[in-house]
């Protein structure tokens, strides 16, 4: 007994050391599990704060980026407007409450903390439990989707972004319908990738790039497009 | 020894916030993101007890964890190099060692002592860190060549710093060194 105290004494500063990195492993490993909520999070009031005064600074230099994809985005719903259409015929299509049941709802929330240059990316937004997010909820931006939401506290959210190593998203050629699981290389956070996507299938450059309805974490049928990159 | 505990604990807030505040934002070439904050563990007395190192290290890699959702990863490799930081020190100390109270500057030890030390542990910091936040050989070379990248810039950045902010040793020594 006396000789591993000695034991223990003599190589403590290695044993503390190698406590501690069992800790962090530990702390890791909670964090990669994308259904348990992880400790150590952006989520936090001080983080939160912080971050979102940083981002309250830079919002500004972004302002016409963000601008553009706005009004892209309203030229699209324009577009889609009932008197952009012609009517030709004297049908009218009648919608019933009982057909057409509410799938989704919506919420805007602004981006308080983000980063693109890691190999896993993540997100913090200004909405939390009080205004009725929860984990596993799908995110989505003018542009496309965004990711997943994994931590809840009161007032913030952190999301996992597409940009991250473990992130499949199961997606589909608009065009012709070929599916294939989308995932982020690590490099350049403007390309992706799409995998499994048989030789035979003409793909163009251009082409527009859907989630399709498989993954049980995503929205269901959340069409976006994305850009194609293979 | 409460002044020397404050100039301390103020270089602790003084690097999280550069690395919160700026330096986690930067999205030059979509992979660079220099980590400088471990300056602090590099910078502490030579004299610091190894178990209070450690505990230091787990301290700040937590912290920037907190703000970067990053879940242990900067714990783990700052108190990988905290583990490492006698044993370097050892390795490259000057002929008749360390006097107490040695301030590991550029001004006190000399430019070429400070960056050899500085290059070391930043690699070995960067090197784990990469390594854990990617966790798969799949993308060995990759991996590799963005720690080398980022290290580089880390290093750079901290001996511009260290000529901007520190506080140099006596002028004579400055010129020495």
């Amino acid at each position: 007994m006396r000789n591993l105290f000695l034991f223990l004494w003599k190589y403590n500063f290695f044993i503390s050391f190698l406590l501690l990195e069992v800790l962090c492993g530990y702390l890791i490993v909670q964090n990669n599990n994308f259904q348990r909520a992880s400790f150590i999070n952006s989520t936090n009031q001080v983080a939160a704060k912080v971050n979102s005064a940083v981002s309250s600074v830079t919002e500004y230099i972004n302002l016409g980026i963000t601008n553009d994809a706005l009004s892209r985005e309203n030229a699209a719903f324009k577009s889609l407007m009932p008197d952009v259409f012609y009517i030709d015929s004297a049908i009218r299509r009648v919608q019933s409450d009982t057909i057409l049941k509410q799938q989704y709802t919506f919420m805007t929330a602004k981006v308080v903390n983000n980063t693109t240059n890691r190999r896993s990316n993540y997100l913090t937004l200004n909405r939390g439990s009080l205004q009725g997010v929860q984990p596993e909820m799908g995110v989505i931006c003018p542009d496309g989707i965004v990711g997943i939401v994994k931590d809840v506290s009161d007032h913030y959210c952190s999301v996992i972004s597409f940009l991250h190593k473990d992130s499949r998203i199961s997606a589909r050629l608009k065009k012709t319908n070929f599916i294939g699981s989308m995932v982020w290389d690590g490099f350049d956070a403007t390309h992706g990738r799409l995998n499994d996507i048989e030789k035979h299938v003409k793909v163009n450059k251009g082409d527009t790039i859907i989630t399709t309805s498989f993954s049980s974490i995503e929205q269901q049928a959340l069409e976006e497009p994305l850009k194609n990159d293979r | 020894m409460i002044v020397k505990i404050l100039a301390q604990l103020w270089r602790f807030i003084f690097l999280i916030g550069i690395q919160v505040v700026l330096l986690n934002h930067i999205q030059w070439s979509g992979y660079v993101n220099p980590y400088v904050y471990i300056l602090f563990i590099l910078m502490l007395p030579v004299e610091t007890p190894k178990w209070l190192l450690l505990i230091l290290a787990l301290c700040t890699g937590l912290v920037i964890d907190m703000f970067g959702t990053s879940g242990g990863i900067h714990a783990a490799c700052t108190v990988f190099m905290a583990f490492a930081r006698p044993g370097v020190l050892k390795l490259i100390a000057p002929r008749d060692g360390y006097d107490t109270d040695t301030r590991l500057t550029p001004g006190v030890m000399g430019f070429n002592w400070f960056i050899t030390y500085i290059s070391i542990m930043v690699l070995l910091h960067h090197l784990a860190y990469f390594y854990i936040e990617v966790f798969r050989f799949s993308e060995f070379f990759m991996t590799f060549f963005k720690a080398i990248i980022n290290s580089m810039i880390t290093v750079a950045l901290i001996v511009v710093g260290q000529y901007l902010f520190g506080r140099q040793g006596k002028r004579n020594e400055r010129i020495i060194g």
